[in-house]
């Protein structure tokens, strides 16, 4: 019995003898002579006149096929086009970031789909950042964030993320407003946000917002943003020594003097750290605000900070950039609300303002509310209406006349204080 | 423009004026005919003629071939703008598409690419730099989709398909964008 794996081997070595022998095999070359000999000898009546096979079309081809390195020098040598990705891998990120900076804010999303090293480009420089106008931030009960631009809701972002996964989806977009919704700002949410907002904002509004910070911290989350308007909607303050006392103070003024419009709005009455030096301080702001508006709350604001404010208005200098052609009566005006001020009342009130009263009128007044008016037509200054409100609810004592209020209810009953406005 | 100062302006111009055939003696010996204007974008070459009085018609440039240095010169003739360089300060001031100059150096090898960048480093040249760098590859990436920019610049994907569909889905809604004031 042979033995199969010999037969196997013997099979497989005869299979290799007769396998097609290679295309090319390297051959002596034939000197002229010898092939002058051999045509000679064995010359067919072809009409190339070759006698060796070796010389034919065919062979030819065979041999530049069969050795590559002949076939690609005889190949028309073809552009070799710019691995870019090369170039990529070579390039800094600075010098990434700087050509990147020619694109257009739409194509920064396909680049960064090209490779990681793009993405990563992208998202750690500041190029790619959508100019959105409004921006709007919530929070969920677990803890979450949404990101939403207001003309999308409620069809809002799908993706809910943990605080520290905002940061790089918001360093893509540029808002000039932004809403804190319901969400809880203590010390690490003013981290992430202080990285994800790193630029300048005009607006910030804080809607339901929980507070876990300081008045000075608050001074300085906005200082960093430097916005020209403020709002605080219905917040609270979870850890203040009392619920009812808000941190917000002198403090955060003194830090943002480009506060052009700050409003404070609550529905229960809550007492904020505010005082007369806020108001002494606006002589020296280089424009006065334009809403300083305390609604639902008290403050340390006297009647005599008030009247210095008013003092300040009625000595300024109209804004540079407002237009002469436009009547200063229909001019946007100054909304200046203070809440309420303890410990006076609506008599003592009118007798503290009756000297600056030359300047204004009382537009309206009731027992726990007084709205003064002032206009300055000659200095072309937009017209400041004043509200004060009042705890001490007494019978309604002043009521001036309006000039040009007809649809303002008012009592001419007694007009001692009374003065026309000009 | 190469030259700060108006005194050097007024130096190199004096200088130009006097020859009329300016030749590069490059690396291999060669010499490449150049024309002012190349001269007047170099720092290095302008430079020069504006400190020398006395300039001489062949100018030796041992670092740089000579095929280089042609195809500099055919990149100059082929741009037609013979204003000061500014370079872009926004895309919107990037040149478009139909500029000749953007896609002259798009079928560059590397090697050559990695030689001109050289040589315009060493003549100093911003508005050659920005064209072989900067709009070259942003032409690549400007209004394309992501296949066709990963096919022209021959560049690989890395992300799993996966994250590239979460990447899409995370970035299909579509945001209120405010144009640039």
């Amino acid at each position: 019995m042979p033995n199969p794996i010999l037969a196997i081997r013997r099979k497989a070595s005869s299979f290799r003898e007769n396998r097609v022998k290679p295309l090319f095999v390297a051959r002596p070359r034939i000197m002229p002579e010898a092939k002058t000999t051999d045509s000679t000898a064995q010359k067919p009546k072809g009409k190339c006149g070759l006698v060796d096979p070796e010389y034919s079309l065919e062979n030819f081809l065979n041999r530049l096929r069969s050795t590559p390195s002949v076939f690609a020098s005889l190949r028309k040598p073809t552009v070799k086009r710019a691995r870019l990705e090369t170039c990529i891998d070579a390039l800094p990120d600075t010098c990434l970031e700087a050509i990147l900076g020619n694109l257009d804010q739409k194509d920064f999303l396909s680049a960064r789909l090209v490779c990681k090293k793009l993405n990563t480009v992208v998202q750690k420089s500041t190029l790619g950042r959508k100019s959105v106008s409004r921006l709007q931030l919530n929070e969920d009960s677990q803890g979450q964030l949404y990101r939403f631009t207001p003309l999308q809701a409620p069809h809002f972002d799908r993706y809910a993320l943990p605080p520290m996964g905002v940061i790089a989806p918001m360093r893509h977009l540029k808002a000039r407003m932004i809403t804190f919704d319901n969400i809880t700002i203590n010390m690490g949410m003013v981290e992430v946000f202080e990285q994800a907002v790193d630029y300048t904002l005009d607006e910030v509004v804080f809607d339901f917002c929980h507070f876990n910070l300081s008045d000075f911290e608050i001074g300085h989350l906005l200082r960093s943003w430097r916005p020209r308007s403020v709002s605080f909607i219905n917040c609270d303050w979870r850890d203040s020594d009392s619920s009812q006392t808000v941190a917000i103070s002198d403090s955060l003024f003194a830090l943002n003097t480009q506060l052009q419009s700050f409003v404070f709005s609550n529905i229960g009455c809550k007492k904020l750290l505010v005082s007369d030096r806020t108001l002494q301080r606006f002589d020296q702001l280089l424009h006065l605000p334009h809403s300083f508006q305390l609604a639902g709350c008290t403050s340390n604001i006297t009647l005599s900070g008030i009247s210095g404010a008013i003092n300040a208005y009625l000595e300024s200098c109209p804004r540079p950039n407002v237009s002469y052609h436009i009547p200063a009566s229909i001019l946007p005006p100054y909304l200046w609300e203070f809440g309420i001020i303890e410990n006076a009342n609506l008599q003592e009130a009118l007798q503290h303002f009756a000297p600056l009263l030359k300047h204004g009128y009382v537009a309206q007044s009731s027992s726990s509310n007084l709205e003064l008016r002032f206009t300055s037509a000659q200095r072309h200054l937009a017209p400041l209406y004043v509200t004060i409100g009042f705890r001490v609810t007494l019978p309604m004592a002043f009521v001036s006349p309006s000039v040009d209020g007809d649809d303002i209810p008012w009592d001419d009953s007694d007009g001692e204080n009374d003065t026309e406005s000009d | 423009m190469a030259a700060t100062t108006s005194t050097d302006m007024s130096t190199l111009n004096t200088a130009l004026d006097k020859i009329s055939n300016i030749k590069l003696k490059c690396k291999d010996g060669k010499l490449v005919t150049i024309s002012k204007r190349i001269i007047r974008e170099s720092e290095v070459l302008s430079h020069n003629f504006s400190v020398v009085d006395e300039v001489e018609q062949t100018i030796p440039l041992p670092d740089i071939h000579s095929t280089v240095m042609k195809q500099i010169v055919a990149f100059y003739d082929l741009i037609e703008d013979d204003s000061e360089y500014v370079p872009p300060s926004k895309y919107t001031d990037r040149p478009t598409k139909d500029h000749p100059g953007v896609g002259f150096f798009s079928n560059f090898t590397v090697e050559e690419l990695q030689a001109l960048t050289h040589a315009c480093g060493y003549l100093d040249m911003p508005r050659l730099q920005d064209f072989i760098l900067c709009h070259m590859i942003v032409d690549i990436i400007q209004d394309r989709e992501i296949k066709e920019i990963r096919e022209r610049g021959m560049m690989k994907t890395d992300y799993t398909p996966e994250e590239e569909a979460e990447f899409v889905k995370r970035h299909e809604a579509p945001i209120e964008v405010v144009q640039p004031q």
